[in-house]
């Protein structure tokens, strides 16, 4: 369950991040126009994400500790995140496809930590 | 002036001025959420854990040792091995009348019991302190500045969020390219991404502080008077009715009893420790601390007649009565981050050097700004150069003096006379030597030269450590891995990812000075 709410916190903050032109266009390398449409989207998806693992976190840990390591856990993902987008952006999706396959494994293998 | 403009005034200056306590405070209260590890690591004569600790076995022998040491004490605390704590200790009050007044311990062996000789050290606890009692000046004074610079940052964070037009927009924003803007990115960074812990941490130290620097408050209901002042504060925190006993002696029931019987009612959780108030006394009373599995409370509490091992509810009635009283708590647990497990706690201590990084590179971008304007302008710039100095000091020395206090720690001979005194010392000599280098009169220096050498100094020092640990005691890297002393591993360990750091800012800065040599060369041809 924290290894998923960690996800959930990680997929928001890429979300949240995709918002930025900037980070768009270092981040992939076909160049195309994203609809407002679809970056509503992808921020109401962010602010989900964030939300289920506050959620995730408070469930497991209760309400006080929850939101303790909620707020945490989103600071070093952030910061982690805002380094690999200044250093590797392009790195970011493929470190994160293999954070996701991680996850499946491990959900496979028995419980989700 | 604009409002903007009004509140960016405010956050430089208020950012500014304490600047440099800021950054100490921030430093050393990071580190202080290690103070037990450091300490282990600075009394390597404990020794290492190699089985799990038999407590029914050893409880019995540690009641003793203080039967025999401690007679007269009125109250008695046995901490066990558990969670962070790597010590197996034992203390003991005497009262007043009674020979060696005041609070004693001693250290005993994990797998033995018997007691282990350990040098005196300041070890983490002084780092801890530092962070809000300085040191050389009073403790008064200290609450004050450190309340201070408290109030200051709170100011500055605030101010900070209003003149920041695109916090969320710029939320994982880092542009290394352009040199002043890479500095106000990463200022941002680091005070934008911890916010929360920022403003939980200066707002939280402000209350702990309170009662020294709101003191008109309690003065006004109780006049300004010391004593009695003293007085309401020890009505506050007093653990209640049970703390006091009645003077009749009676025998105690053995406290591997109350270890065993407080075991089975909590099965499955881990004792940390057991403490008796009014040892000896008929009103004897039995405290067995858990590590709490939820919640900010380090530890679950429970309470027993030392005599008849009858439960009853304890300090929590008190909190329960005061929602104040039960605020103050949550906040002070809150600040110290007791509760904190292995992985918050990391997230405590980075957030805490998140704190520190935003302080430091906010002081770097002022000077870098500042010395634009005066060249742009024209103007003598000296006092920028002083500030920059200063900053290479203050923000490369620090983590040198820090370096320097482990490393005497180990080189200082362990009988030496006033040796924790001497320890505290060689901080304050490492850091004024750090402050005083970038001041050297030079024939031709550069400030990236200055913050290299600095850095350089660091990677030096941090690299010894656990070489010096190899040659000054027996728990070296290659034994405490072995044995699986994961608090030694992680000190020394720690030390070399720090030097690496160092290392790498030293090529970074290096590389960077080679380039602007270079163009300078390119356009001079």
């Amino acid at each position: 369950m924290m290894l998923l709410a960690c996800f959930a916190c990680a997929c928001g903050c890429l979300s949240l991040s995709l918002l930025r032109k900037r980070h768009r266009k270092e981040m992939f390398i076909q160049r195309r126009v994203w609809s407002t449409r679809v970056l509503q989207l992808l921020k109401c998806f962010g602010l989900l994400c964030l939300a289920g693992s506050l959620m995730a976190f408070i469930v497991v840990k209760g309400v006080a500790l929850g939101l303790v390591y909620s707020l945490a856990g989103f600071t070093l993902i952030a910061l982690s995140l805002s380094v690999l987008l200044s250093v590797r952006p392009r790195w970011t999706l493929r470190l994160f496809g293999g954070l996701m396959l991680l996850l499946m494994m491990r959900l496979l293998v028995g419980g989700a930590w | 002036m604009k409002f903007r403009h009004s509140m960016t005034w405010l956050h430089t200056w208020a950012g500014l001025v304490f600047g440099a306590l800021l950054y100490l405070m921030f430093v050393t209260g990071s580190a202080g959420y290690f103070d037990l590890e450091i300490t282990r690591w600075m009394q390597p004569e404990i020794p290492v854990q190699q089985s799990s600790f038999d407590a029914p076995a050893l409880l019995p022998k540690a009641e003793q040792r203080l039967q025999q040491l401690a007679p007269h004490a009125d109250h008695v605390y046995i901490e066990l091995p558990e969670g962070r704590s790597p010590y197996f200790m034992i203390w003991w009050h005497n009262p007043k009348g009674v020979d060696n007044p005041g609070w004693h311990s001693e250290v005993l062996d994990p797998s033995s019991g018997a007691p282990v000789a350990v040098r005196n050290t300041a070890g983490g606890e002084f780092l801890y302190r530092l962070h809000y009692v300085l040191h050389y000046i009073p403790k008064g004074l200290a609450y004050w500045l450190t309340s201070l610079a408290a109030m200051f940052m709170l100011v500055a964070i605030v101010t900070g969020v209003v003149i920041h037009r695109r916090i969320f927009k710029d939320f994982f924003t880092f542009r290394r390219s352009h040199r002043q803007t890479a500095w106000l990115d990463m200022h941002n960074l680091m005070g934008v991404l911890p916010l929360p812990f920022h403003l939980m941490i200066t707002y939280s130290g402000l209350i702990l502080l309170m009662f020294s620097t709101m003191l008109p408050v309690p003065a006004s209901s109780f006049g300004l008077n010391p004593e009695k002042l003293r007085q309401v504060y020890d009505t506050v925190f007093s653990d209640g009715d049970h703390a006091r006993g009645n003077g009749m002696a009676a025998s105690s029931l053995p406290l591997v009893e109350l270890y065993n019987l407080d075991h089975s009612k909590h099965s499955g959780a881990t004792i940390a420790y057991l403490a008796v108030e009014n040892w000896g006394d008929e009103k004897a009373v039995v405290e067995v601390g858990k590590l709490a599995q939820t919640g900010l409370e380090p530890f679950d509490v429970s309470y027993y007649q030392a005599v008849n091992g009858e439960s009853f509810k304890g300090e929590s009635q008190l909190r329960d009565r005061f929602l104040s009283l039960s605020f103050y708590h949550v906040i002070e647990h809150l600040h110290e981050g007791l509760f904190a497990g292995p992985w918050l706690r990391w997230l405590y201590f980075l957030s805490g050097l998140m704190g520190a990084g935003m302080v430091a590179t906010g002081s770097i971008f002022w000077a870098i700004k500042r010395r634009h304007a005066h060249e742009k302008a024209g103007l003598d710039s000296r006092a920028v150069r002083w500030v920059e100095n200063l900053n290479v000091g203050v923000i490369a020395g620090l983590p040198i003096a820090i370096g320097g206090y482990f490393l005497t720690s180990r080189l200082l001979s362990a009988t030496l006379e006033n040796r924790v005194d001497w320890e505290m010392h060689s901080l304050f000599v490492v850091w004024f030597v750090a402050l005083l280098h970038p001041f050297l009169p030079r024939r031709q220096c550069d400030l990236s030269q200055l913050w290299a050498e600095q850095f350089k100094a660091a990677a030096v020092v941090y690299a010894s450590i656990p070489f010096v640990n190899w040659m000054t005691s027996e728990v070296h890297l290659g034994m405490s891995l072995k044995y699986q002393d994961w608090t030694l591993v992680g000190f020394d360990f720690f030390a070399l990812v720090l030097a690496a750091c160092c290392a790498y800012f030293v090529h970074k800065i290096n590389g960077r000075q080679r380039v602007s040599t270079m163009e300078t060369v390119g356009v001079s041809q």
